[in-house]
């Protein structure tokens, strides 16, 4: 049934790396991506996929699971590699295949594009996997909120995503249950071009629509009857602490930049 | 008198806009600390409104309501007031904010600013007192009725309430859920001693009340026992309500010639009233 | 045109989970009928509701309309659809259109039909459920009253004229006097002719409507009679959690106080045994 979809990839289980402080995890997020595109050389990415592994492992996620997270990307990651290889120019000719020319430097950007794009998935999946939305909303938050100098709603923005997620499966139940109501009343969203089909869509959406709209009407009336009246002035149940293990985390995430920079030094 | 008063409204009128007729219109009445009062009224009386002006969600157009001795007029005390008397809506899914049990309880407590250390022990206390500890992870969708209006009555009792006011808390619900809702309300009202305003159009609850207001046109028609308010059967009627199944049986019997008291509300009742008119019925 | 459930068996899935929603029910609905079909929340009432009009598809067994398998190649699901209306929980929230004359004619147009016949039913079909056409056709349903726009989706669903009427929880939400309107305009449609499954969790309501009673436990159907005989079987329905209406419970907690009282399913029939029963013993007694 619908209601029992679950939000976000979270890989419910315990690990060093569950443990992690949210806020901590993004930013070795973060950092990872820098690292990744820092790589020039091509076997440099082996430090980068090895650091990649031992996360993996660290956090006791299952291996083909990180590969399924490639599975929504994998046409992207395929057209960009077909890209690169045949629309690129250089100097250096590998293959001629009548008018369609293989340069050594298409091949090069090519495969750089690829490994790129699939160690930049896989690694910000080992975010969402170990990390509950939730969570990841409260780690933002805090990040951001040096920036409520600047008038930057951080506070407000995450509880706009704490309400969404809160909503989505309520939401997602409720289309459920007007499209059936509707399709009990002959309409067909199943057939037809796509105007008849996008016009067959007015039945669903307009009631849902209101009723999100009801909903919000009433949780509106409903966090102000429990006192709620913006951030200011409000405590927290969960108080993020950095601990040991986070000092850990980012200690390897400096020995892999240092490997990443070391030919470039070491030149 | 008014030193006991809990909640006291004093020539409470209000419209939602100027021009409109009012919809609480001249509403005098005082509650007691303790008290548990059903409000009976069909849609549009206005019970609903008057919910809303208990804790000062809405604000008098003129007159005035007082809770725990502060005014809901005094922009001052809003939050105070509304710490005070919690309020639980219709909804069942639009209340709960959080995608944990837990998370929820504590979203009253964080708006108030109770330092984190002291949050484990309030929720635990309200998830224990309304029944709900062991569904503390569990996400509120997955939850039934009953149990999400239980979660959201867990969510007021951690900010320590006086008086707790449900909005048609039970009608959505089916009637397990609002036998649960209930019975978890009436006990809080006599272990924690907590004033309770429970706004409902199902009889039976009412019946179960100390004192039961009945509203229509946005005022206050009748006031008194549940036994008093239903056994006033026609008048009921004519404001387009109903009376328990007992009491209906009651006035059934009394159009068939029998003597038989209207002052009856469940089942209990009317096996002693039976037994009381006719002794020698037994077959014994 | 009956309705035969043959071994009916719904699963739900859900990644590695698996839920029997409904269990091998056999089940005749009858022409004419008013069925009330009881159950504990997720006993398997709705499934089974959507079920009788194609909505679901049967994890095994058959549903039959008139003899003809509603998921069988050669019927058309769509048009056997049209002839059992299906009333949801709430039905009000699936209003959409501007105005409720052309959200009630949304169903007639897309069976088809040509104007005139149209507007003939919706007329028909604000009329049976008393709302009045000159005043409310032309507003907007969301600027109703709870009650009316109950109402409104309820005409949606009979200006197709449905054969049998499927009401899930129709009154729920509803203040008692809004109920009682929506519980007499069924009460007419059954007696016009249209057979009607009501789902309720409101046993005195279905003490008072329904010629039949059918209740489902855990999928299972576990017993089907006249709400007489399904209602004295107080016991078993308390151990499902079951209500049973308050004139039952009085009936048996007089007979075991030893009063010679019998089953009704009318407060006004027990009231007339009472009366008879108290002016007879107190003639004794005097």
């Amino acid at each position: 049934m619908l209601r029992d979809i679950t939000l976000g990839q979270y890989y419910p289980v315990d690990s060093p790396v569950h443990r992690l402080d949210p806020r901590a995890k993004i930013l070795l997020a973060f950092l990872y991506i820098i690292g990744v595109f820092l790589v020039k050389d091509l076997f440099m990415y082996l430090p980068v996929l090895l650091y990649l592994a031992m996360a993996t492992w660290l956090a006791r996620l299952p291996f083909p699971m990180m590969a399924k997270s490639l599975k929504p990307m994998r046409i992207l990651i395929v057209f960009t590699f077909i890209l690169n290889l045949f629309f690129g120019t250089g100097s250096r000719e590998l293959l001629r295949l009548g008018s369609i020319v293989i340069w050594e430097e298409g091949l090069l950007n090519a495969l750089h594009f690829t490994f790129r794009l699939i160690l930049l998935v896989t690694g910000s999946s080992i975010l969402t996997l170990t990390t509950p939305p939730v969570t990841l909303t409260d780690g933002l938050e805090r990040l951001a909120s040096p920036l409520r100098v600047i008038r930057f709603p951080a506070h407000e923005m995450a509880m706009m995503m704490t309400i969404a997620l809160r909503f989505i499966p309520t939401l997602t139940e409720e289309a459920d249950k007007i499209m059936k109501a509707q399709t009990a009343r002959g309409a067909d969203f199943e057939t037809g071009n796509l105007m008849a089909r996008a016009r067959a869509m007015i039945p669903l959406l307009v009631p849902l629509f209101i009723s999100a709209f009801r909903r919000a009407g009433d949780l509106a009336m409903a966090m102000e009857a429990r006192c709620y009246r913006g951030g200011e002035g409000r405590t927290r149940l969960h108080v993020l602490k950095f601990s040991r293990r986070d000092l850990i985390a980012f200690l390897s995430m400096a020995g892999l930049f240092i490997i990443l920079l070391l030919p470039g030094i070491l030149k | 008198m008014s030193e006991t008063a809990h909640l006291q409204v004093r020539d409470l009128t209000y419209r939602y806009d100027p021009e409109a007729e009012a919809a609480i219109d001249g509403v005098s009445f005082s509650i007691s600390r303790g008290e548990f009062v059903a409000v009976l009224g069909h849609n549009g009386s206005g019970k609903s409104t008057l919910a809303k002006l208990l804790n000062g969600l809405f604000l008098p157009s003129s007159g005035s309501v007082t809770v725990s001795g502060m005014a809901t007029s005094d922009a001052g005390r809003t939050w105070d007031i509304r710490r005070t008397a919690g309020m639980v809506f219709q909804n069942p899914d639009n209340q709960l904010v959080a995608t944990r049990v837990y998370d929820d309880v504590a979203f009253g407590l964080e708006n108030i600013g109770v330092p984190s250390g002291e949050m484990p022990g309030r929720i635990d206390e309200a998830l224990r007192l309304t029944g709900m500890l062991e569904h503390a992870d569990r996400a509120p969708h997955l939850l039934s009725g009953g149990q999400k209006q239980r979660v959201a009555i867990a969510g007021i009792l951690a900010m320590k309430p006086e008086a707790l006011i449900l909005d048609e808390a039970t009608a959505m619900l089916d009637p397990q859920g609002r036998a649960e809702v209930l019975d978890t309300v009436l006990r809080l009202n006599r272990v924690q001693n907590i004033t309770v305003v429970w706004i409902t159009h199902f009889m039976e609850e009412a019946a179960r009340a100390q004192r039961v207001l009945v509203m229509d046109h946005g005022r206050v028609v009748m006031d008194g026992g549940p036994k008093e308010i239903f056994s006033r059967v026609d008048l009921l009627r004519e404001l387009r309500l109903d009376v328990p199944p007992m009491t209906r049986l009651a006035k059934l019997l009394r159009e068939r010639g029998v003597d038989a008291r209207l002052d009856v509300l469940n089942v209990e009742d009317m096996v002693e009233e039976v037994t009381r008119l006719c002794p020698s019925c037994l077959k014994n | 045109m009956p309705i035969v459930l043959e071994k009916l068996s719904h699963v739900y899935k859900s990644g590695p989970h698996t839920s029997h929603a409904l269990r091998d029910v056999d089940l005749t609905i009858n022409d004419g009928e008013l069925l009330a079909l009881i159950g504990h929340t997720g006993s398997g009432k709705s499934t089974l509701a959507q079920h009788l009009n194609g909505l679901l598809q049967p994890t095994s067994g058959h549903v039959l309309l008139d003899g003809q398998d509603i998921n069988g190649k050669d019927s058309s699901r769509r048009a056997l659809r049209f002839r059992v209306g299906l009333v949801f929980q709430y039905p009000e929230h699936q209003l959409f259109e501007e105005t409720v004359y052309k959200d009630i004619a949304f169903g007639p147009k897309n069976m088809g039909l040509k104007e005139e016949e149209i507007d003939a039913r919706v007329r028909e079909a604000m009329a049976i459920v008393g709302l009045d056409f000159s005043e409310i056709s032309k507003r907007s349903p969301f600027e109703l009253s709870g009650g009316q726009m109950r109402r409104a989706a309820l005409a949606g669903v009979l200006a197709m004229k449905p054969q049998v009427l499927v009401l899930d929880e129709p009154t729920a939400g509803l203040d008692p006097r809004a109920r009682d309107f929506l519980l007499e305009d069924v009460r007419r449609l059954n007696r016009a002719g249209t057979t009607v499954v009501l789902i309720s969790h409101a046993m005195d309501d279905v003490a008072k409507l329904a010629t039949r009673v059918a209740v489902l436990e855990k999928g299972a159907l576990v017993m089907d009679g006249s709400p007489l005989e399904v209602f004295s079987r107080h016991e078993r329905l308390g151990a499902m959690g079951l209500d049973v209406p308050q004139g039952f419970r009085l009936a048996r907690l007089l007979r075991e106080k030893g009063f010679p009282v019998s089953d009704r399913c009318l407060l006004e029939d027990l009231a007339g045994e009472l009366a008879d029963l108290i002016k007879g013993g107190s003639g004794h007694a005097a």
